[in-house]
């Protein structure tokens, strides 16, 4: 068994999209994002609370939809309301064991598949983070970038966005009035992803630009194959890009619909046309008083290559 | 099998000192934000917002603002009945108001397909006994011949 691919990257970053596109891989399999790695053990996981009794999210319930599918289709063959509810009790008899455990138990069903997989969620704690590399020790990680600007306007224009920004702390409270401002999300989630991939072996993570990867598609595909050893032929890649024809790339049943981003399970294929690369200079659109980008958060853009 | 222990080296005056842990990067929201907290890409501290009137008003306001989708009108026609259901586009838990209006939903499309269903088991009902205007009216069967009297011969 092959320890999984994760795809690290701040929320609206283009991470449904990629993850569904490279797990369409002959040799791969692209799941929703699992929260595993959010909880020690597999009771924490099905309630959703810390160790300390509070709750891991308001939207917990919700954040189990990945792992009720992919359990409803690994062991069902079809996610259905009763194949979910089968899930439900298959997560619940296994309560006294890690989430690591599990991980693992589910890597060793789809082999010699190798999972690909990811959660914005893991980046809430370095914690995650380590409870992740302590289960797949040889896990691969492709750090997924968006320019700073595409990525704070299209978070404040998500539903919900505002307030899971809120919500993650991305405040700017130095004035007399707070402001909602994503680039501290932008700039910390990545801050964080560095941190903990610069403590790994260089070939474990590649950096892929979200932009690059949708303006030049063969090229990235045949990028993260070459990075990743396996086939990089026009059918491998062909299939990649049809993330429409994975299980998960649709709303799933009642009782387990997510699992990913709702406007990607809506419309889960390529569109065509080009995504245009956004300026690191002028004001911010979401910041009342004009300002433009925190110095550290352009000096970060700049080290990814934007400008 | 575990390797046999190395045999211990002589420590020498100058000690080999660990290298030092390598300086994470300096994150915005603790310099932004000093409520947030520090760990990782973390959360709000929902106490620090209660105390914060600002940050309070803005909690709230955003709150609202997710949670304020349009209602959707009362079902009043059977238009109504295939239109997207609110559990549709429920991309979270529900609120007690979002799972009433779902049942009034739910239950009006119950209504109206029971109404449905009778009617048309009645319409069937008639067409079972409906006679086509199309076909001609089977020829009415010929009466049977009633038998002849025999005349008995005269002995």
């Amino acid at each position: 068994m092959l320890d999984p691919v994760f795809i690290l990257a701040p929320p609206r970053s283009f991470t449904s999209l990629v993850c569904a596109c490279v797990g369409q891989h002959p040799e791969l399999l692209g799941l929703p994002e699992l929260n595993l790695f959010q909880a020690d053990k597999m009771e924490d996981f099905w309630s959703g609370r810390e160790p300390d009794g509070q709750l891991r999210s308001p939207f917990w319930a919700v954040m189990r939809h990945g792992m009720l599918r992919t359990v409803a289709q690994f062991y069902s063959g079809e996610q259905t309301i009763q194949s979910v509810n089968m899930a439900e009790r298959w997560i619940k008899t296994r309560r006294d064991r890690t989430s690591g455990e599990v991980y693992r138990e589910l890597a060793e069903h789809v082999a010699p598949l190798r999972i690909v997989e990811k959660s914005p969620g893991y980046l809430r704690s370095r914690v995650n983070l380590d409870r992740l590399i302590a289960t797949f020790p040889n896990a691969r990680f492709i750090h997924l970038l968006r320019h700073p600007r595409g990525q704070c306007e299209s978070l404040m224009s998500a539903k919900g966005g505002p307030a899971l920004l809120f919500m993650l702390g991305s405040v700017d409270r130095s004035g007399e009035e707070p402001v909602l401002d994503p680039q501290i999300l932008w700039h910390d989630a990545n801050a964080q992803i560095l941190d903990f991939l610069e403590d790994l072996p260089a070939e474990r993570s590649i950096q892929v630009r979200g932009e690059a990867f949708l303006n030049d598609m063969d090229a990235t595909l045949a990028r993260i194959c070459d990075w990743l050893g396996i086939r990089g032929d026009a059918p491998a890649i062909e299939a990649m890009k049809h993330p429409e024809d994975s299980p998960f790339s649709q709303v799933g049943p009642i009782n387990a619909r997510l699992g990913n981003d709702i406007n990607f399970l809506n419309a889960p294929a390529l569109r065509p046309g080009g995504v245009t690369v956004p300026s690191l200079d002028g004001p911010l659109d979401w910041r009342p008083d004009g300002a433009s980008f925190h110095p550290r958060v352009a000096e970060m853009a700049r080290e990814f290559g934007y400008e | 099998m575990s390797e046999p222990a190395a045999p211990k080296k002589k420590r020498s005056a100058k000690t080999v000192e660990a290298p030092p842990a390598k300086p994470r990067r300096a994150l915005l929201a603790p310099e932004l934000n000093p409520a947030r907290a520090v760990e990782g890409v973390a959360r709000m501290s929902l106490k620090d917002v209660v105390a914060d009137p600002a940050l309070r008003k803005m909690g709230v306001e955003l709150w609202r603002q997710m949670r304020g989708t349009p209602e959707a009108p009362p079902p009043t026609s059977v238009e109504d009945l295939w239109k997207q259901l609110p559990s549709a586009r429920l991309n979270s838990s529900s609120t007690a108001d979002e799972i009433d209006r779902y049942r009034e939903r739910l239950s009006f499309r119950a209504t109206m397909l029971e109404a449905l269903l009778e009617e048309t088991l009645h319409e069937l009902d008639l067409l079972a006994r409906a006679v086509p205007a199309d076909v001609p009216e089977p020829e009415p069967a010929p009466e049977p011949e009633k038998p002849k009297s025999r005349k008995r011969k005269a002995a």
